[in-house]
C-alpha cells in the first residue's frame, strides 16, 4: 500500500503548481486549458449537423433559420471569455479573495494536522475520552452518518427481498410459469378425461354408434 | 451468380454432420477423431461465413449473393436465399460461435460424442438457413427444423431435469410457430388474391398492401412466434429451464444465436411485412420489452445458480433489442442489430465460463464458489472482461449497442428509454455482485483449492469472445457501416407513405407522424425529432427576420 500513497503524496505537492494564483504573481496555465474545446463547439454545430450528409442536406429548410442564432452565440462566447481573463489580472478584490481563500484553507489544513497529531501522537487516550464524552456524535461519525444503512433499508433490501420472494418465486415461478405449465396440465387432464371414453368395450362402442346414428337420422327426419 | 456461396455456407455443416455419421465409433474409440473433425468442419464453415462478408458490398441495401430456384412452382414456393447488412453479421456470428461451442464440450460431453457433434452441426445449418431465407416457406422449414437438434441437445446431454426442459422448449416454441405458419399461408393466399398466383417470396410480399385488420392479426401471429423465441416478457419462462438444463454448447448456441432468431424475425418479417400494424402495436411491445428489461434484471439478481442468472440476464438484454426495434428509427434498429451481436459474444462467453467452472466442480451454485481469483487468475480475468462487456462498459461492445438502442428509444418514447436505462444499472448490480461472490474474497470452500486454471483448449474457446468484445467496442463502425444501408431502407419502408388505408393508424401511433407528413420528409433518418425541435429554438430569430423587410 505504501507505493500508491507515495505517488499520491508526490502529486499533492507538485500538482498545485500548474496553477499558481495571480495574487502570488503566478499564472494559471490550466484554467483556460479546455476553452479551445468549448468555444468552437458553438461554431461547429452547423458543420456537425452537416456531417450527417444526405440526411441533413435534404432538410435545408432549417439551417438558414438557425444560422443567426449560432453566430450570435459565437460572438457572445469570446467576449465573455475576454472579460473573465481581464478581471483576473487587475482587480484588487480578486487578489484579496484569492489570498483569503489561501489563508483559510492553509489554516484549516494546519488545524487538521495539529488535531491529528494531538490525538494520534501526543494523547491517544484523549480520543477515547472525547468519544465517550460525545458518544452520539461519535457513533454518528463512526457509522458514516448511516448513509449505507439508509441505502440498505430504502433500496437494497426491498429490491433484493422483493425480487427474491415476490418477483421470482411468486410472479415468475408461480404465476407466469404456473400458467405455462397449467396449460400443459389442462391439456393432459382433459385428454385424461376423454380417454375414459375409450373403454375398449365393443358393446359400448356399438351402443354409442347406434345412438349416434339414431340422432343423425332423427335430426334429418325432424328437419 | 456463379458460385452458390450462401448455399455452401448453409449446407456445409449439414454435409459435415452427415459425414460424421459415417464414421464408425464403437465404444467411443474414435471420439478424438469425431471431435477434431467436427471442429474442423465448423472452422471451415466459419471461414465460409467470412467469405460471405468479403463478398458482401456494404454500400448496398439490396440482398446480395442471391440464389433463386423454383422449388414447388404450383404454390410459388422457391429456394430463395440472400444476405443483406442485417443478416450478414448474424451469419458470421453463427459461424463464430459454433466452433467455440464445440471446443467447450471437449471434456464436458462424454457420451455419444458423434451424435452430439452431429446435432450441433445440424443445428448450425438450420440457424444459417433461417438467416439467409428470403422465401417464407423455406424460412419456416429452417425455423422449425432447427428445433429438433436443440431438442436432442438439451434432452440427451443436459442436466437432471433435461427432459422437462427439452419438452417445454419445443412445445412452447412450436405453439408460437404454428400461428406464424397460418399467417404465412394467409400471406400467400392474399398474394394470390391480389395477383392471381401464390408466392412466398418475401420481397414480393413486402409490396402487398394489406388492409389494417388483417395486418394486425397477421402481425400478432408473427410477433407471438418471435416474442416466444426472443423471449419477451411474459413468454420467457422456457428460457431459464432450457439454459440451466442444456449442456454448455447448447447454452452458448441458444443464447448466442437462437434467441437472435426472434429479434431477427421481428426485423426481417413482422415489422416490414405489416408496417402499419407493427407501428400500432410497437408501444405495447416496447412496454413489454421494458418490463422484461427491469424484471429480468431483478430476477437475475437473486438467482443462486450462475446459469440461471445469465439466463434471466438474457431476458433483460434481449429486452433492449426489442425496444430498439420498436423505436423503428435508425439508431434503434442499428443498436438492436448490434446488440444482437454483442449479446451473442458476451453471453455466449459467459456461458462458456460457467461451463468451465461447472466442468471442474459439477456445480453452478454461486454459494459453492468464492475467492477463485486466488486459484485461477486467468479464468477470472476472462470472466471479468465478459462481465464488463455484459454490463455495457464503455470501450467494450455492449456499450455501443445499448447506447444506440437507448438513443433510438429516447427519440421514440423518452419514458420507456428512461425506465430501460435502470436496466443498465441493475445489470451492473447483478453481474458485479455475482462476480464478487464467485471470484473475490477468501477462498472458503476447500473443494476450490486445487482447481486448474484455463487450459490451452479453454483459451481457444474463450479467447475469441474476449477479442471480439474489445474489437466491437473500439471499432464499431467496422460492423455498423455494412448494415447501415439495409437498416436505412428498413426504416424507410416502415415509415413510408402508404396510401389511404394506413394513414389514420399511423397518425395515432407514431408521435412524430404529424410533423413528418406535414414536412414531406421521408422518415429514414429519424428526422422527425429534429424537425420538431428546431422551430421552437429559432422562433425569435425567424420573427426578427420577418420584421426586417
Amino acid at each position: 500500500m505504501a507505493l500508491p500513497l507515495v505517488l499520491l503524496a508526490v502529486g499533492s505537492v507538485v500538482a498545485g503548481y500548474v496553477g499558481v494564483p495571480h495574487a502570488l504573481g503566478g499564472s494559471n496555465s490550466i484554467e483556460t486549458f479546455l476553452h479551445p474545446s468549448f468555444h468552437p463547439a458553438a461554431a461547429h454545430a452547423p458543420a456537425v449537423a452537416g456531417d450527417h450528409g444526405p440526411a441533413a442536406a435534404s432538410e435545408h429548410g432549417g439551417p438558414p433559420e438557425t444560422a443567426p442564432a449560432t453566430t450570435a452565440a459565437q460572438h457572445d462566447a469570446p467576449a465573455a471569455g475576454d472579460h473573465a481573463a481581464a478581471g483576473g489580472h487587475d482587480d484588487p478584490d480578486k487578489a484579496r479573495v484569492e489570498l483569503t481563500l489561501m489563508g483559510v484553507s492553509t489554516v484549516l489544513a494546519l488545524l487538521g494536522i495539529g488535531l491529528a497529531a494531538f490525538f494520534f501522537l501526543q494523547r491517544p487516550e484523549a480520543a477515547d475520552a472525547a468519544a465517550r464524552h460525545f458518544a452520539p456524535v461519535h457513533r454518528l461519525l463512526l457509522h458514516k452518518y448511516y448513509v449505507d444503512e439508509a441505502y440498505d433499508a430504502a433500496l437494497v433490501h426491498p429490491l433484493r427481498d422483493g425480487s427474491n420472494r415476490v418477483l421470482w418465486k411468486v410472479v415468475d415461478a408461480g404465476l407466469i410459469d404456473g400458467a405455462v405449465n397449467g396449460t400443459g396440465h389442462l391439456v393432459r387432464e382433459s385428454a385424461g378425461a376423454l380417454r375414459l371414453l375409450q373403454t375398449g368395450s365393443v358393446r359400448v362402442y356399438a351402443a354409442s354408434l347406434s345412438v349416434g346414428a339414431l340422432l343423425v337420422l332423427g335430426y334429418y327426419l325432424a328437419r | 451468380m456463379s458460385f452458390p456461396l450462401l448455399s455452401t455456407v448453409v449446407f456445409a455443416p449439414l454435409l459435415g454432420a452427415l459425414l460424421l455419421l459415417a464414421i464408425p465409433n464403437r465404444q467411443n474409440a474414435r471420439d478424438g477423431l469425431v471431435r477434431g473433425l467436427a471442429l474442423g468442419i465448423s472452422l471451415l464453415v466459419f471461414v465460409l461465413t467470412l467469405l460471405v462478408w468479403r463478398a458482401f458490398d456494404g454500400r448496398s441495401a439490396d440482398f446480395q449473393l442471391v440464389e433463386r430456384v423454383a422449388w414447388i412452382p404450383a404454390f410459388g414456393i422457391e429456394y430463395h436465399v440472400g444476405v443483406d447488412g442485417i443478416s450478414l453479421w448474424l451469419i458470421v456470428l453463427t459461424g463464430f460461435l459454433t466452433p467455440l461451442a464445440l471446443l467447450s464440450s471437449w471434456i464436458g460431453i462424454e457420451k455419444k460424442v458423434k451424435e452430439f457433434s452431429f446435432f450441433v452441426l445440424a443445428l448450425q445449418a438450420g440457424m444459417l438457413g433461417v438467416f439467409v431465407s428470403l422465401d417464407l416457406f423455406l424460412f419456416y422449414i429452417f425455423w422449425d427444423a432447427m428445433l429438433i437438434p436443440m431438442y436432442f441437445l438439451i434432452g440427451i446431454w443436459g442436466y437432471d431435469q433435461r427432459i422437462y426442459a427439452a419438452i417445454k422448449f419445443i412445445l412452447y416454441t412450436m405453439a408460437g410457430s404454428v400461428l406464424m405458419l397460418i399467417a404465412i399461408i394467409g400471406l400467400a393466399v392474399l398474394h394470390a388474391q391480389a395477383t392471381g398466383q401464390y408466392s412466398f417470396n418475401l420481397l414480393r410480399l413486402y409490396e402487398l398492401s394489406i388492409e389494417p385488420r388483417t395486418q394486425l392479426w397477421f402481425f400478432l401471429a408473427f410477433a407471438l412466434a418471435f416474442a416466444i423465441k426472443v423471449p419477451l416478457f411474459p413468454f420467457h419462462t422456457w428460457l431459464p429451464d432450457a439454459h440451466v438444463q442444456a449442456p454448455t454448447a447448447g447454452s452458448v448456441i441458444l443464447a448466442g444465436v437462437l434467441l437472435k432468431m426472434g429479434t431477427y424475425g421481428l426485423i426481417r418479417f413482422a415489422f416490414p411485412l405489416f408496417p402499419d400494424a407493427a407501428l400500432q402495436v410497437a408501444p405495447f411491445l416496447g412496454t413489454l420489452a421494458v418490463i422484461g428489461i427491469v424484471y429480468g434484471a431483478l430476477v437475475a439478481m437473486v438467482q443462486p445458480d450462475m446459469k440461471k442468472l445469465v439466463a434471466y440476464s438474457s431476458v433483460s438484454h434481449m429486452g433492449f433489442i426489442v425496444l430498439g426495434i420498436c423505436a423503428a428509427n435508425v439508431q434503434g434498429m442499428q443498436g438492436a442489430v448490434y446488440q444482437m451481436l454483442n449479446h451473442g459474444v458476451s453471453t455466449g462467453g459467459l456461458f462458456l465460463i460457467v461451463g468451465m467452472l461447472s466442468d471442474r466442480r459439477h456445480t453452478r451454485q454461486i454459494a459453492e464458489y468464492g475467492g477463485l481469483k486466488h486459484v485461477m487468475p486467468k479464468l477470472v480475468a476472462a470472466f471479468l472482461i465478459l462481465t464488463l462487456s455484459s454490463i455495457a462498459m464503455p470501450g467494450l461492445n455492449g456499450f455501443v449497442g445499448e447506447f444506440l438502442t437507448l438513443m433510438g428509444a429516447y427519440r421514440w418514447r423518452p419514458v420507456l428509454a428512461a425506465v430501460a436505462a435502470t436496466g443498465v444499472i441493475l445489470s451492473a448490480v447483478y453481474m458485479l455482485w455475482m462476480f464478487q461472490r464467485v471470484n473475490y474474497g477468501a477462498l472458503t470452500n476447500p473443494k476450490n483449492k486445487q482447481l486448474p486454471d484455463l487450459s490451452p483448449r479453454e483459451w481457444a474457446a474463450i479467447g475469441p469472445t474476449l477479442v471480439m468484445a474489445v474489437v466491437m467496442g473500439v471499432v464499431p463502425n467496422l460492423f455498423l457501416a455494412p448494415m447501415a444501408p439495409a437498416v436505412d431502407r428498413l426504416v424507410q419502408r416502415l415509415h413510408a407513405q402508404r396510401p389511404a388505408l394506413a394513414r389514420t393508424a399511423a397518425h395515432d401511433v407514431v408521435g412524430a407522424g404529424r410533423v413528418r407528413r406535414a414536412g414531406k420528409v421521408t422518415a429514414g433518418q429519424v428526422r422527425p425529432l429534429r424537425v420538431e425541435v428546431r422551430p421552437l429554438r429559432v422562433e425569435p430569430s425567424r420573427a426578427a427576420l420577418s420584421l426586417e423587410p
